[in-house]
């Protein structure tokens, strides 16, 4: 073989593959926000939600290929192969956002959480409609907690008319407010719920 | 490869670490050794006492002479009398046979040819037992017979037992590297292999005991306890789950083989026991850096010596005296405990089970409850310092903490969530509602609650055995927000094991010591099983 450095180029493809995998979570959007959890062990997943229901699922793979001329190698510079690995997250991520979306769409379908348009613009009532499903928690200063709204970018323009709408118009304002008051009733009954009995 | 290894081993050897392995190949030539310790030494320089498979009281006496040869002089001085002594009076002692015995003398070197006549000359003298001698050429043979021709000898195998081998000896135990190598001889990996039948079985458990005696022998003659102890608690526990996954029920001579696996574990802690009963401080290595790893050292500590407290309380391993300072010094108050992640948990529960045996106070309720209530409150789920999963042992955390990752390697622990979310808090609730402390319990459910219950559940009951479940489901568990007392009664108590191989479940302490390697192992059934074992029905009796 020809002289090589194999742990020096261990230790670098180790910072390749986590800048990899920093890019990939940062095009994960929103669920970037939520809380990370590895699986140490076990090929497969459960879990037990309060009312008892059990889901099961299996691991999903994502992968992305990365293509490079033997004869371009010598010269290639790190933008380029940082090109080349963000071309890899784009590809990961968007595997990973379309199976994160496919499974939270199924589990809202069962738990019957969807409002469906069946076709209409997005509008003020479909808005309201989904707030009115959703559970919401709220922090210590009263304020939903952690409620993120997710659009397709497509619809982007549309739903920014219509929160806009929303926050100028006076009586949809106080529907607005109305329905997070409830929310918020909602959340202190079952906070107080949280009890050990008997 | 192999060879020069078991040469270099052979060579380089006390006799302090290559008893735990001698005592291993008297075994598998059908002895049954009857004491086998070096923390209670018997008279007369006996270390060994075996009972022949023709029924005769063997008694050995170990030197040893790395690389050398036993001369004359060293004879003459320091062996002969205590074998003269051996040779002419009775061994008594329980379960050894009440006849002549037979005397051997032991070493890792070579005897020089006056040496050999001296003990002819001996042999021809008037006394009831006739000694032999058992050299260097001798256990190598045996070594080469029962088994060392099975390790595995793929190069990265090699690679892997030589890097093994000689890791530091003053470190924690490479448990990842001797968990492979057993793994692979005791068809435990790859998942679908399999023995023959049960003579292959035997054969790999004899090879595996000695490979792993030998693989850790620079550890004992460091004196790391605890890697000696973690070594053969690895070993024994992987017995159980070959014994399991394929289907052999453990009897002899694999049983014994476990037994002597479990003496060997309880030898390095009653070891480490002594050596700490001797000190006036903790300290250990260099002190200057020392404070950062002392909280750790202290908790770890108190596992491991919990758990031979627990073996002490099933079966005598320790003097009256040596007992009442342990006892006394796991009584007392314990302000240097560092919970530095949920590992931590597994090391101080067997303190808290073997407290509330021993303290008829309300002192381990109240310890449980607030290790309960600290657990909770620090992995709520906007906690600002949550403890990190069991899956993290505390080098990764402090580095983590001290941004000493090693090369190029990024911690996995700064890409995990652990607010949130818990490992161990479901165990260790269960064990605050069999104290009883209903209030305490009825305070601390709402933020319980809020918590995801985490844990990994193996398909087979042997891969709890492992130290990494392949085939598994990695479970999360929301309680509902109100809950019945009666209902996490039930749950805290219920003696259903669906979870641990039996052979392991009957051995409560080598349960909690198998935490102290595996501290994710620690799971709600885990936790049911060992409680039950250590104080059956505690809690029980509160049950509506």
């Amino acid at each position: 073989m020809l002289p090589d450095l194999q742990s020096l180029k261990r230790d670098i493809q180790r910072i390749l593959d986590r800048y990899l995998q920093t890019q990939v979570h940062a095009r994960l959007g929103v669920f970037n926000e939520s809380p990370h959890h590895t699986i140490h062990e076990g090929n497969r997943l459960r879990t037990i939600r309060a009312d008892g229901s059990v889901e099961d699922s299996n691991l999903k793979e994502a992968s992305a290929e990365v293509m490079l001329k033997l004869d371009e190698i010598p010269q290639l510079t790190i933008e380029q192969r940082v090109a080349k690995i963000n071309d890899m997250a784009d590809k990961m991520a968007q595997q990973m956002n379309e199976h994160l979306f496919g499974a939270l769409n199924a589990t809202l379908d069962k738990a019957g959480q969807v409002v469906d348009q069946q076709g209409k613009p997005l509008d003020v009532d479909a808005v309201f409609k989904v707030l009115e499903k959703i559970q919401l928690d709220f922090d210590e200063a009263g304020k939903p907690d952690q409620l993120s709204i997710v659009v397709h970018p497509t619809l982007a323009p549309q739903a920014k008319l219509v929160f806009e709408k929303i926050e100028s118009d006076p009586v949809l304002r106080e529907r607005y407010e109305e329905i997070i008051v409830r929310k918020r009733f909602e959340w202190r009954d079952r906070e107080a719920d949280r009890k050990l009995v008997g | 490869m192999i060879e020069k290894l078991i040469e270099n081993w052979l060579d380089s050897a006390s006799e302090r670490s290559y008893q735990a392995v001698f005592v291993q190949m008297l075994s598998a030539h059908g002895y049954r050794v009857v004491h086998s310790t070096r923390h209670t030494a018997l008279e007369f320089g006996k270390d060994v006492l075996a009972i022949a498979p023709d029924g005769k009281g063997c008694a050995y006496q170990l030197k040893g002479n790395p690389g050398g040869r036993l001369g004359l002089n060293q004879f003459r001085q320091e062996i002969q009398p205590q074998l003269v002594q051996l040779m002419s009076q009775a061994v008594v002692f329980p379960g050894f046979p009440n006849e002549p015995h037979r005397a051997y003398l032991v070493s890792n070197g070579y005897f020089e040819e006056e040496v050999q006549r001296a003990v002819s000359d001996l042999n021809l003298g008037p006394y009831p037992s006739k000694v032999s001698l058992i050299s260097r050429g001798d256990l190598l043979a045996w070594c080469e017979k029962l088994g060392t021709s099975l390790w595995p000898s793929e190069l990265g195998d090699d690679r892997l037992l030589l890097e093994l081998f000689l890791s530091n000896p003053r470190d924690v135990l490479p448990t990842t590297m001797l968990s492979r190598l057993i793994g692979k001889l005791l068809a435990l990996e790859p998942l679908e292999a399999k023995f023959s039948g049960q003579p292959e079985f035997l054969r790999a458990i004899t090879s595996a005991a000695l490979l792993t005696g030998i693989a850790t022998s620079r550890f004992a003659e460091a004196e790391n306890h605890f890697a000696v102890a973690s070594a053969w608690v690895l070993f024994a526990i992987s017995i159980i789950a070959a014994g399991e996954k394929h289907g052999f029920k453990l009897r002899e001579p694999a049983l014994r083989t476990l037994r002597l696996a479990e003496a060997a574990t309880v030898d390095a802690l009653v070891q480490l026991w002594n050596e700490i009963s001797k000190r006036k401080h903790l300290v250990e290595g260099n002190a200057l850096a020392d404070p950062e790893v002392y909280g750790w050292r202290y908790t770890t500590l108190l596992g491991l010596l919990s758990c031979l407290a627990l073996r002490d309380d099933l079966d005598s391993v320790l003097t009256d005296d040596s007992r009442a300072k342990l006892n006394q010094w796991l009584l007392q108050r314990h302000t240097n405990l560092d919970l530095w992640g949920e590992g931590a948990i597994a090391n101080l529960v067997p303190w808290l089970v073997w407290l509330r045996k021993h303290d008829a106070t309300l002192r381990p309720d109240l310890e449980i409850a607030n290790l309960t209530e600290a657990l909770i409150s620090r992995n709520q789920p906007k906690s600002v310092s949550p403890l990190a999963a069991p899956y993290y042992n505390f080098e990764d955390v402090a580095r983590f903490r001290m941004r000493l990752d090693k090369a190029g390697e990024a911690s996995a622990i700064g890409r995990e969530t652990f607010a949130g979310c818990a490992f161990t808090a479901e165990p260790l609730f269960h064990l605050l509602v069999r104290t009883n402390l209903k209030q305490k319990c009825k305070t601390l459910w709402p933020d319980f609650s809020k918590l995801a219950h985490r844990g990994c559940l193996p398909d087979s009951r042997w891969e709890y055995c492992m130290l990494n479940i392949t085939l598994g489901v990695d479970q999360t568990k929301i309680y509902p927000p109100t809950y019945k007392w009666a209902d996490i009664q039930a749950e805290a108590c219920q003696p259903v094991n669906d979870l641990l191989p039996e052979e392991l479940a009957i051995r409560p302490w080598l349960l909690a010591l198998w935490w102290q390697v595996t501290p994710y192992r620690y799971t709600p059934v885990a936790n049911r099983v060992f409680a039950e074992n250590i104080l059956p029905g505690w809690g029980a009796w509160g049950k509506k």
